[in-house]
């Protein structure tokens, strides 16, 4: 995504937490600290206790329940580099205040939307299996 | 203002988490503690009250006869009840259609209101047809439903306590597959009743009166000087004067009622607009007395005051938004991020009408319904809309509170009778 883009990325090892730094088009560079909330961790946290909480106690397989607890996380990951990748290119693209809008308009909402959405997957295959049985 | 800011935006996330807890407890009620319908069984056979049914209608020409036609087909012996339509100033053949039943059928009678007598509201109609009732029981229902054969002995099968003032039913959306808002419905409706009503039946709160697939005492309903004229919401209002009287609403998920769902955004719009400003207005009027009754116990005030406040949430959910976004882009840290990203889970989770996502999952699977589980996401469209409508319903109830306009009247929603809009 980054090369796609055409940005020039680096890591600073002097700091404490992984750095991205983004030359601007107007040759400016931006650094960005990538804390763990910028990591995608918290939704992935917050699907994991919906499938621990919400899943889990129903009945059915517990392979079944742990596949696609799998399929979220990996959906969970994948959009979360997504998510970066977008507030990266908006932040090349148009400045630095375009980071924290794309970060803000990408975070929360578009994360809880994948995570129901996997949540009423995993759901309806249980249902699915219960009725079956 | 810092401090200020940040203090608010945790007190509405606080307020949030409490509704986000309840409603996880009502999930796992419906889950695990799945009581049977035990009243049918010992009484229904033994316990036989006189019965009158309610038909309030307003240019209903489009579904009454179905609702009384199937009225006729009903188990419950007809020697033991009586049907009363109040065609209140219909301006359709909905008058006629009554007649002609009433013309067939001995237990049915109509009450017809003309112009300028009629047509000021669902509660000004049931307070004529209270006059003409003759049944210890009274069940309503609105004019779109059309329940089950042998409703009335599981409404009525409840009344054997003497504590019980009145019994809701379970409503189901009749014409599901019609639109994507009458499937949004469909799914509010499910995890409203087969969850949240029946949880808080179980755990022996307060279950909702809703106006429609539902009975009261007569005795009790004269004592109480009838139907509220005043009241958006007369349902609602009618909860909790049953509960401020001393008596309790139960709630029977197996006595199902079909009905015809709003299938467009407008008449979504319109629906539940009046649900919130008359909730809220109810919210005015029963908090305080409800929080001092002698005649509650505390788990039963506590859900009350919540459900009392219950239209309050969206817009609760919507302040904590605009107040997470400014602190998000004026005052970041890194622990208010970490908030952040844990809001839209309380946001989603603890919206509005009876809707929250996990709720709604956990009466799906209840019910077995693989299809209906897949559109959860999409519940998303109405919690935005229900924030807009909760918004819209305080500002109009705070003006019409200022200017001292008054709000009764019918105030309905178009049945086309599973015609295509």
């Amino acid at each position: 995504m980054l090369s796609s883009g055409q940005i020039s990325a680096a890591k600073s090892f002097a700091s404490e937490t992984p750095q991205l730094v983004i030359r601007l088009l107007d040759g400016s560079d931006l650094t960005l600290a990538l804390t763990w909330q910028r990591s995608g961790l918290g939704s992935i946290a917050i699907f994991t206790l919906i499938f621990l909480f919400l899943l889990f106690p129903l009945e059915g397989s517990m392979w079944r329940k742990i596949v696609w607890l799998e399929v979220g996380f990996i959906l969970g990951v994948t959009w979360s580099f997504i998510r970066l990748s977008i507030a990266v290119l908006a932040a090349y693209h148009f400045g630095a205040g375009a980071f924290t809008v794309a970060e803000f308009l990408t975070g929360p909402f578009t994360d809880f939307f994948w995570i129901v959405s996997v949540w009423a997957l995993a759901l309806s295959a249980m249902i699915s299996a219960k009725v079956n049985r | 203002m810092v401090v200020i800011v940040y203090s608010a935006f945790l007190f509405l996330v606080a307020i949030m988490v409490f509704y986000l807890v309840r409603h996880y407890l009502f999930s796992l009620t419906a889950l695990y503690k799945r009581k049977g319908q035990s009243f049918y069984a010992l009484h229904s056979l033994s316990f036989r009250p006189t019965v009158t049914i309610l038909i309030p209608a307003k240019d209903e020409e489009a579904v009454l006869g179905r609702l009384l036609h199937r009225i006729t087909q009903l188990t419950y012996p007809k020697e033991q009840m009586d049907a009363i339509v109040i065609d209140d100033a219909s301006t359709d053949d909905t008058g006629r259609i009554a007649d002609e039943f009433a013309e067939a059928y001995s237990y049915f009678k109509v009450v017809h209101r003309s112009v300028g007598v009629g047509g000021k509201g669902k509660s000004s109609a049931l307070n004529q047809a209270l006059g003409h009732a003759k049944g210890e029981i009274l069940i309503c229902f609105d004019a779109d439903y059309y329940p089950q054969a042998d409703i009335i002995e599981k409404l009525t099968a409840y009344f054997a306590d003497p504590e019980v003032g009145a019994v809701q039913g379970r409503v189901t959306v009749l014409n599901e597959h019609s639109t994507w808002v009458s499937r949004l419905v469909a799914l509010e409706r499910t995890g409203g009743y087969r969850v949240d009503q029946l949880a808080r039946d179980n755990l022996g709160l307060i279950p909702q009166y809703g106006g429609t697939v539902c009975g009261v005492r007569r005795d009790l309903m004269e004592s109480l000087g009838g139907w509220d004229t005043t009241a958006l919401t007369e349902d609602t209002d009618l909860t909790f004067r049953v509960y401020l009287a001393g008596y309790k609403v139960r709630y029977v998920n197996e006595a199902e009622c079909y009905e015809e769902a709003v299938e467009t955004w407008k008449a979504y719009w319109h629906q539940r607009h009046r649900w919130a400003k008359g909730h809220m207005q109810c919210c005015f009027k029963h908090l305080i007395p409800l929080v001092k009754s002698r005649n509650l116990r505390l788990r039963e005030k506590i859900d009350g005051v919540l459900l009392l406040n219950v239209y309050f949430v969206p817009i609760v959910v919507g302040l904590s938004w605009l107040l997470g976004a400014a602190i998000f882009f004026l005052w970041p840290t890194n622990w208010f991020e970490s908030i952040w990203n844990l809001l839209p889970v309380f946001l989603y989770s603890s919206v509005g009408n009876f809707a929250l996502f996990f709720e709604v999952g956990v009466a799906v699977y209840l019910d077995g319904r693989v299809r209906l589980g897949l559109l959860i996401p999409l519940l998303l469209f109405s919690f935005v809309f229900n924030t807009l409508v909760c918004f819209k319903a305080l500002l109009d109830l705070c003006y019409s509170k200022i200017v001292g306009k008054k709000m009764h009247g019918w105030a309905k929603t178009l049945h086309n009778g599973g015609k295509t809009n």
